[in-house]
């Protein structure tokens, strides 16, 4: 029997903000065990939360980028349950009246692109950190550590509906939710340092078939191309629980990537019973549609309407428009040189077999990149003028992001001469043409593969400094061709 | 409304409560009086009456984004019950 | 004993000390001597502070520079032990808290430290759940007009502190009584404020949604010099009010309003005692003769109000007590896994009530009981919160009893937690509604004082304190003494689980 994976994805993202979301700690990464830590996100006895406005602000606009209602009215709730890495023994988390729902995300995935729907997003704190601790040096076997500085770092947690149908698509709603997200800036999104984690939902049913399998929840992915695997190893296991005459029961799963498998988790909780209520500690919050307006109009442009437009209007191929707004740095980047006057396709060639490169090599994003867009227009504006050739171009820029200089100092360094204009060529063309009849003779008479040959003729006479694209025009020109 | 001993059980589980025979026997009676009692407020009509989350009539109350340490870490950790400064420690969820 | 002030009224002290007619250290030097003498026979402390408030006595007297600004300055006082302390030991008189010592201060004795030396934190009802302090695991609190007696709960040893005059103020918590009704039975003044007008930060919670800080006094005036001292917006608090809180003691000289006082007809059923019918009856008359006007009121939903909290109070207070699982602070029970320190810590650490109460809670939220449970009791709270709106339609301020009876005693209810709840139906309903309600001495049956209660609409505390200073102009219920017939100074030490 042929078996259709259905995926769902719950996506927890740590907001960029300063302090945690109900104390004044900081949410600064690495840190030392425990140092950002206070009464209230330890959970002391008295201790109460309050809100941090800015974590909302993000969630607000991460919701809107994603197509979500914000609800007018949204509560915090407690979720209850105990584990050490949980002071309070409760989260604040939001159950019924989440923040924002019903949203969709864009994705690309096998050259085809569809609409995955969200179903809400909600706020909630973070637990803190277990560590398991090796015995010896007076800890006894069988402890753990427990570090609480993750402990009320603020999250939203994104819900996915059962629409993803192939592992591919999964990795490719992660992509894609990263990209919008940093692009908000409401988000580091980096999966090594936590700031953005994953389970998965999978089910697998007889094609064709509308009602949904026993699931599985796969937890402890690390990393997108993990999650990918181990929703393709899931279904496999799946396909063969079914086909072997089983029954997929409903658990959580771990995945173990170094044997690319999955298996039954221990559940934290002897039973499942979080007995959700109000949070009596935080009073409720309202949104009015002349905030969301604002909010809206606050957002940036994200990056699918951006690749559109830059298709469209700048008449980008989709490859081009898809790698420079990967990242909004680098968008910015290109559209500041086009702003300059260059030509949007040998910008966007340039940016992303040269800049890129290089700013790879250096570990920098496009908005620190040595070479500011300005220079990167010059040097473009040198190339199309024909003052310097493409190689020259290409071949000066290492030199000009290392060092941080124009395209004009790093000629003047290495004692490139500029091309004048076209009519520099005029002595190099006429002698190429007078010492080379016969090859002349046959491109007139149609033979065009002898072009190439006179064009390395006229380069070697100018030393590689002229622009190997205008040498043919220069020739047929000269030639009446 | 009346609390048997396995509800009793489920209950303490679920509260982390270990109890010994004699309490869960004495709190199935006085846990099946008090809810006898509770149980009055089912008489009321309360279809249309939307639930009161908050008594204040306050929304919207936020702190600022600003950090700042509180400094309490050592002082926690030299009363808790079991560190290992700068952790906290804990027995395992079960034994090896 | 004039000259260091245990007769005078915390007011009084305040102006001595300020006038530099007492030196704050003297007065409270007399006030720890005292509670040397009495409380070995009354133990309403868990912890007497005595360096402690002789250090903050002496600074007092040291640095003048704030005269005038505090007007409680050098007036000692006593905090109930739910109220964390920085670097006191704060036990909710609980044998989970055991070890615990807070590393900070709750904003309502931030706001006091350097103002008034603390004497030392008093004994509760383990986790504020009780009406009789029996509930404490430490020791019980004697009445001090009947060493048989209790001293009312959950703040009963605030209530004795102040009526035995070992302090002269006291703050306490208040869920469901908790500072009104020992106020009524130890005979003095008891304020639970309008629901955030007092930030809770730092206040071990039992039931967010309806704990408030409120003051023990002698005097309305003196209650009131406290509340404009912990009222106030707190950031730390999201539920506490934004508003500043208007001056009540400035309140108390302005010229005396006629008043409608309303009787909800609800409160003076069967169930009263006789003398407590009697002394109603009489500050009824005493108000009349003020100038008021009685308004007979009906508040329909009060039967409710009793199955309405034990529902509320127990769900909030299982998920806040959740937290005592022996990891970060408090007491930790030896065990072999995780799953067994949190049976053996929270098996050890709590008394009988606490779980009880953890018990009823996690049933009421737990899975197919919500919506009939919890959510109802939310949709009643409602319909109380509106009888009293409606009610405030037609008076300025509610008369009723604090207490169906004088002070009971030690054992008389402690095996039936349903009589127990039910001596709180008079006091309930305040907090479900988030008003403000005030218990002041109005009589006595036998030796045993008669508390009245004022209750009034959001943000009305200095209508009610200027009512009960108008009357204790007239009358001296407020200045009644126990009578020293306290015997027997040897501590009653109990183990958990014992009773209560
Ligand atoms: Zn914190």
């Amino acid at each position: 029997m042929k078996y259709e994976p259905v995926i769902g994805l719950e996506v927890h993202v740590q907001l960029k903000t300063a302090s945690k979301i109900f104390c004044s700690c900081s949410t600064e990464f690495g840190r030392e065990p425990n140092l950002n830590t206070c009464p209230v996100c330890m959970g002391l006895p008295g201790s109460l939360p309050v809100l941090n406005r800015r974590a909302v602000d993000l969630a607000i606009s991460a919701a809107l980028a994603l197509d979500c209602r914000i609800s007018p009215f949204f509560k915090f709730d407690r979720k209850n349950y105990f584990y050490p890495d949980l002071p309070k023994a409760y989260q604040i988390s939001q159950y019924d009246l989440p923040l924002a729902t019903g949203g969709r995300l864009e994705i690309s995935a096998n050259g085809s692109s569809r609409n995955i729907d969200i179903e809400r997003i909600h706020m909630e704190e973070d637990a803190g950190k277990l560590v398991h601790a090796e015995p010896g040096h007076g800890v006894p076997k069988g402890t753990s550590f427990v570090d609480y500085n993750r402990a009320g770092t603020p999250l939203i947690e994104i819900v996915s509906r059962p629409d993803l149908r192939s592992p591919a698509e999964a990795h490719a709603y992660l992509d894609a939710l990263k990209h919008i997200l940093r692009y908000l800036d409401v988000s580091d999104c980096n999966m090594e340092e936590g700031s953005l984690r994953c389970d998965a939902n999978v089910s697998i049913r007889p094609a064709g078939e509308t009602a949904l399998g026993t699931r599985s929840e796969l937890k402890n992915l690390n990393s997108f191309k993990f999650v990918e695997k181990a929703i393709e190893i899931e279904i496999e296991r799946q396909t063969e629980v079914l086909e072997s005459g089983g029954r997929v029961i409903q658990e959580t799963r771990g995945y173990d990537s170094a044997k690319n498998t999955t298996h039954p988790q221990r559940s934290k909780e002897q039973a499942h019973d979080y007995r959700y209520f109000p949070e009596p500690d935080l009073p409720g919050f309202t949104v009015t549609p002349d905030q969301i307006e604002r909010f809206r109009s606050a957002l940036p442009e994200l990056p699918a309407a951006r690749r559109r437009r830059f298709q469209t209007k700048l008449g980008l191929p989709a490859y081009d428009a898809e790698v420079l707004t990967a990242e909004s740095d680098t968008a910015d980047y290109f559209e500041k040189v086009v702003g300059l006057g260059a030509d949007p396709k040998k910008t966007s060639n340039f940016i992303m077999t040269e800049l890129l490169f290089n700013l790879k090599t250096a570990g920098l994003p496009a908005g620190r990149s040595p070479v500011t867009p300005a220079r990167l227009a010059e040097l473009l504006k040198l190339q199309a003028d024909g003052k310097i050739s493409g190689k020259i171009a290409k071949d000066i820029f290492p030199a000009m992001f290392e060092k941080g200089v124009s395209a004009q100092e790093v000629l003047k360094d290495q004692k490139i001469e500029l091309i004048a204009d076209a009519g520099s060529l005029d002595e190099p063309i006429r002698q190429v043409i007078s010492e080379n009849p016969k090859a002349i003779e046959d491109l007139r008479a149609g033979k065009l593969t002898v072009l190439g040959f006179l064009v390395g003729q006229v380069m070697k006479k100018t030393r590689g400094q002229a622009d190997p694209k205008i040498v043919p025009q220069e020739l047929k020109k000269r030639l009446g061709i | 409304m009346s609390i048997d001993r396995k509800t009793v059980e489920h209950v303490a589980a679920l509260a982390r409560l270990g109890l010994t025979g004699e309490e869960k026997t004495k709190l199935e009676a006085e846990l099946s009086g008090i809810l006898d009692h509770v149980a009055q407020l089912s008489k009321l009509e309360t279809g249309k009456v939307e639930p009161l989350y908050h008594i204040l009539p306050i929304q919207n109350v936020f702190r600022e984004d600003a950090a700042s340490p509180a400094g309490v870490r050592d002082d926690v950790l030299k009363h808790a019950p079991g560190a290992r400064p700068p952790f906290f420690v804990v027995p395992n969820v079960l034994d090896e | 004993m004039s000259k260091t002030g245990l007769d005078l009224s915390a007011c009084q002290l305040a102006d001595a000390i300020r006038d530099g007619e007492l030196r704050a250290a003297d007065v409270c030097g007399t006030f720890l001597e005292h509670i040397r003498e009495q409380d070995p026979k009354l133990q309403a402390f868990v912890t007497v502070l005595e360096d402690d408030a002789m250090r903050q006595a002496e600074s007092v007297d040291r640095d003048h520079s704030h005269a005038g600004a505090a007007l409680l300055r050098g007036v000692p006082i006593a905090l109930k032990d739910n109220l964390c302390t920085r670097g006191v030991p704060t036990t909710c008189s609980s044998k989970i808290l055991e070890g615990f010592v807070p590393p900070y201060d709750a904003t309502v004795v931030a706001r006091l430290r350097g103002v008034t030396p603390f004497l030392g934190k008093t004994n509760l009802d383990e986790f504020a759940m009780g009406s009789s302090t029996e509930n404490s695991a430490l020791f019980e609190t004697r009445n001090p007009h009947d060493p048989g007696c209790v001293p009312g709960g959950s703040s009963g040893g605030s209530a004795a502190a102040v009526a035995s005059g070992m302090a002269p103020l006291a703050l306490g918590s208040d869920t469901g009584g908790s500072i009104r009704q020992p106020a009524a039975f130890c005979g003095v003044v008891g304020l639970k404020p309008t629901y955030g007008r007092v930030s809770r930060y730092g206040l071990i919670a039992f039931a967010s949604s309806l704990d408030q800080i409120g003051p023990f006094a002698r005097t309305a005036e003196d209650a009131a010099l406290l509340l404009d001292a912990i009222a106030g917006p707190d950031p730390r608090d999201a539920t506490c009010l934004a508003t500043a809180a208007p001056s009540c003691r400035a309140a108390l000289s302005k010229p005396f309003e006629k008043l409608r006082v309303g009787l909800p007809r609800e409160y003076f059923q069967e169930g009263l005692s006789a003398p407590v019918a009697q002394a109603l009856a009489a500050t009824r008359q005493s108000l009349q003769d003020l100038g008021c006007s009685m308004v007979d009121v009906s508040l329909p939903h009060t039967d409710y109000a009793v199955p309405t909290y034990y529902i509320l109070a127990p769900a909030e207070a299982s998920s806040n007590l959740a937290r005592y699982d022996g990891v970060q602070y408090g007491l930790r029970a030896p065990a072999g896994n995780l799953i067994e320190q949190y049976l053996n810590t929270r098996s050890a650490g709590f008394g009988r009530e606490v779980k009880r109460r953890i018990m009823l809670g996690t049933y009421a939220l737990s899975s197919g009981y919500y919506d009939a449970y919890y959510l109802k009791a939310l949709k009643v709270r409602r319909l109380i919160h509106d009888d009293f709106s409606k009610a405030f339609a037609q008076a300025d301020v509610l008369l009723t009893p604090t207490t169906p009876t004088a002070a009971f005693r030690f054992g008389e209810k402690v095996s039936d937690p349903l009589q127990m709840y039910l001596s709180d139906i008079f006091t309930i309903s305040a907090n479900l509604a988030g008003l403000p309600a005030l218990s002041f001495p109005c009589g006595m049956d036998g030796h045993l004082p008669i508390g009245a209660q004022l209750i009034g609409p959001a943000l009305s505390e200095a209508r009610l304190l200027r009512i009960v200073h108008e009357y204790q102009k007239d009358t001296n219920w407020h200045l009644r003494r126990p009578q020293s017939i306290l015997r027997s100074p040897q501590k009653r030490k109990r183990t958990p689980g014992e009773a209560g």
